[in-house]
């Protein structure tokens, strides 16, 4: 199938980035030069032929936007007006000029399974034990009541179907989530060609078949907690399985970010992320230590003058002694100025090795 | 995974996901019969437990039957002061009685249910008692079985009649006639591990110069200084009385027992033998035992001190891992008359270690105070006279009389108490 773009029922290209090699399915109107997720200036449309990607067709869901371009533009606004020394790029109106909704994928996998599983069953019961004080020559005991687990051995077989297990349709998908956190799965809705009116959709770099080993860790979570259901247990551990899956079924769901970025003094971009449903923007809060050094080195020409008024009023002290109490004073005043001419450099430092 | 599917030894359980199923392991396969009962399959004569041979024995046939020793010593399994267990044992065995029919001779007859094992006093059939729900936990699981013959009892048991000169001579003649009665016994093993953290104000002698000139002196006064610290103590098979009729002081002389040699519990060991359930309950036996931790806890922690002398001590204790086991131990009990007066004599059925009563010849220690004073008395006499006759000697003699009549003091301190021991148990 050679024109697969028209799956998606609009009139969308393909876009890659030739520095993080992102694949995009985006409206062709609005193609920008930046790449949304690492701001390389190396987005360009690609042939859909020529570049066919691993996976091509359209999702069968979206979850939708539940914060509005407005709202992420305001968060951005507060991130940018609360760093101190600020990159000259990191601006608000920067940011949000670069603002750009987009969609990731993911898998949902449904499946029949019939296996065999073994495990260790966690029974909690409760012992009696004792605390004892001893004052004033006398014993006072206390009854205390301890939580223990009793584990025991337990076989069985399985045969059930499991809907909607999550399995990555990209390689990052790991880091993606544990930077943004999860998605709320129930709001899914089909999809509408109308949500690629304005957002891109990353297309998947793990297709259904890449995806299965993860995909059955998912099925095995969702089967180990069943079994230890079915067991009445409280726990469960060493749990080991021999699965036959049928009926598999793959859904791709779409889950929605905005992207944008701003460069560091040398050039470097730094990405931001605002979860689409939360509202939970990540990525690094860096500061300019070029601006800082230029405000280390503002305060140490006060101090320098400082240092060079007191000396002066020091020779005038010989002659008024009157000026060698203000020398004294203004040589304090230096000092301290000085000592605080390191607090910028300090700061910037402390702010780029702990931003998150 | 097992290659066999349901593994050997498992059985299906309840399950509460429809499409899962669920084997767990079998329990262990235990036979309970309430009563077991034994006769010869030779002769259907009675058989029971002979502490000779360590076997199931009939008396009329020879028939020979070793029971299958199961090994587990210190290893047997210990439990845990569950919230169940605690509850079961606030029940107690109450004063119930159980109801016996013999299968031989069909008599019914009933007996108290601290009793393990009964024969019947019409046929004398050996039976054993099993205990179960709702105190199944509470029965016995492991024993230690005879090890000491009657016959070897009986030949300490002359020597340990004859090896005090206080004893009345033909009193070793008597053990060639005592019967001992075998008796398994019940007790109660705790583990526990005591951590405590204690502080103390601690008395430490210093001396200081006081005054000036001819004033100047040395004193010493006490300071005392707080100290603290924290002692660990790992306690291993606390082995606690679990019948209240016997002399705890005789069972203490003969409680040392070796538990790497437990077995686990088999009615055929208890055939013939009188076996007692327990009577002071786990709650009050792990009272005791705790109140034995606790204090070898506290010494350990005083003794971390840098002086003994101390005030102010207080101490927080915490029990961990605490478990234990109901066991039963072998004794032997037996009786002999001296004089028409009824003494007695307890024996460790393991090793054979004997404590009892033993009637004293007070006429022979009364002798001996008296020969112990008499050469004081003598002297004594002597030193009078010599003094009346106004001779310097005497002076001598009085001192050396004054000596003999010490010695002659402590030897009836002593001697009066070990007679007092050896009666008075």
């Amino acid at each position: 199938m050679e024109n697969w773009l028209s799956d998606w029922q609009t009139d969308v290209a393909l876009a890659g980035c030739g520095s993080c090699d992102w694949l995009y399915v985006l409206p062709p109107s609005r193609l920008p030069e930046c790449c949304p997720h690492c701001g390389a200036a190396a987005l360009a449309a690609l042939d859909e032929t020529a570049n066919k990607p691993v996976y091509t067709h359209p999702p069968e869901l979206v979850l939708p936007f539940q914060v509005d371009s407005r709202q992420a533009q305001q968060k951005l606004l507060a991130f940018a007006k609360s760093a101190w020394f600020a990159p000259a790029d990191l601006r608000g109106e920067r940011l949000n000029g670069r603002l750009q909704p987009l969609y990731l994928p993911l898998w949902l996998v449904d499946a029949d399974v019939q296996a065999q599983w073994q495990a260790e069953m966690g029974f909690d019961y409760q012992v009696v034990s004792h605390q004892e004080e001893y004052q004033n020559n006398r014993w006072h005991t206390r009854q205390v009541k301890e939580t223990r687990i009793r584990w025991e051995p337990r076989v069985g077989t399985l045969q059930r179907h499991y809907d909607n297990q999550v399995a990555p349709a990209l390689e990052e998908q790991a880091a993606i989530e544990k930077q943004v956190g999860r998605f709320d799965r129930q709001s899914a809705r089909p999809y509408q060609p109308d949500v690629l009116t304005r957002a891109f959709a990353r297309l998947p770099n793990r297709p259904p078949d890449d995806a299965f080993p993860d995909a059955q860790i998912a099925l095995m979570q969702a089967a180990r907690d069943e079994c230890r259901q079915a067991a009445a247990a409280n726990h469960i551990r060493q749990y080991h399985w021999q699965p036959h899956f049928t009926n598999t079924h793959w859904t791709q769901l779409l889950y929605p970010i905005y992207t944008t970025y701003y460069m560091d003094d040398n050039g470097k971009t730094h990405t931001l992320t605002i979860h689409g449903q939360t509202g939970r923007l990540v990525g690094r809060r860096l500061a300019s230590m070029k601006k800082a050094r230029r405000g280390s080195l503002a305060i140490g020409a006060v101090a320098a003058a400082l240092f060079i008024v007191s000396f002066i009023l020091l020779l005038a002290g010989l002659v008024y002694e009157v000026a060698l109490a203000m020398a004294g004073l203004l040589f304090v005043v230096a000092v301290v100025t000085a000592v605080a001419a390191f607090i910028p450099i300090l700061v910037a430092w402390y702010l780029n090795h702990h931003s998150k | 995974m097992t290659p066999t599917f349901p593994p050997p030894g498992y059985m299906r359980t309840e399950t509460a996901v429809p499409g899962i199923e669920v084997w767990m392991p079998k329990p262990p396969d235990e036979q309970y019969q309430e009563v077991v009962q034994f006769h010869c399959p030779q002769c259907d004569a009675t058989t029971a437990f002979s502490t000779d041979s360590g076997s199931l024995t009939c008396t009329h046939c020879g028939y020979y039957e070793a029971p299958q020793a199961n090994l587990v010593g210190k290893g047997a399994q210990q439990f845990e002061f569950t919230i169940e267990t605690m509850a079961r044992v606030t029940q107690g065995w109450g004063i119930e009685r159980k109801e016996l029919a013999c299968n031989r001779c069909n008599a019914h007859v009933t007996i108290a249910t601290d009793m393990l094992t009964h024969s019947c006093p019409f046929c004398h059939s050996n039976q054993v008692v099993q205990v179960k729900a709702p105190q199944d936990v509470l029965r016995p699981r492991f024993l230690l079985p005879f090890q000491v013959d009657a016959d070897t009892l009986r030949r300490r048991t002359a020597a340990w009649l004859g090896n005090s000169w206080l004893l009345p001579k033909d009193l070793q003649q008597l053990a060639h006639g005592t019967q001992f009665t075998p008796i398994y016994v019940p007790a109660w093993t705790f583990d526990a591990q005591t951590s405590a953290d204690w502080k103390a104000e601690v008395a430490h002698t210093r001396t200081r110069t006081v005054g000036i000139g001819k004033n100047r002196r040395t004193q010493t006064y006490t300071e005392w200084r707080w100290e603290s610290g924290r002692a660990t103590l790992t306690f291993d098979d606390l082995l606690i009385n679990g019948a209240s009729n016997l002399s705890p002081v005789l069972l203490n002389q003969i409680r040392h027992v070796d538990l790497a040699q437990l077995v686990a519990y088999e009615p055929r060991y208890l055939a013939g033998i009188q076996a007692q359930a327990y009577d002071v309950s786990l709650d009050a036996a792990w009272e005791r035992a705790r109140q034995t931790m606790r204090a070898q806890t506290k010494e350990a922690c005083q003794r971390q001190a840098t002086s003994r002398h101390m005030r102010n001590f207080s101490m927080n204790l915490d029990f961990r891992d605490e478990s234990w086991r109901y066991i039963l131990l072998p004794l032997y009990i037996a009786v002999y008359h001296y004089n028409n007066q009824p003494y007695q004599l307890l024996a460790n059925g393991q090793n054979g270690q004997i404590t009892g009563q033993r009637p004293v010849d007070w006429r022979k220690i009364l002798l001996a105070i008296g020969a112990a004073f008499l050469p004081a008395l003598l002297l004594g006499l002597l030193a009078t006279w010599l003094l009346v006759a106004g001779n310097a000697n005497g002076n001598v003699v009085l001192f050396v009389t004054f000596g003999l009549a010490l010695i002659a003091l402590i030897f009836t301190g002593i001697t009066v108490s070990q007679a007092q021991k050896m009666d008075d148990v």
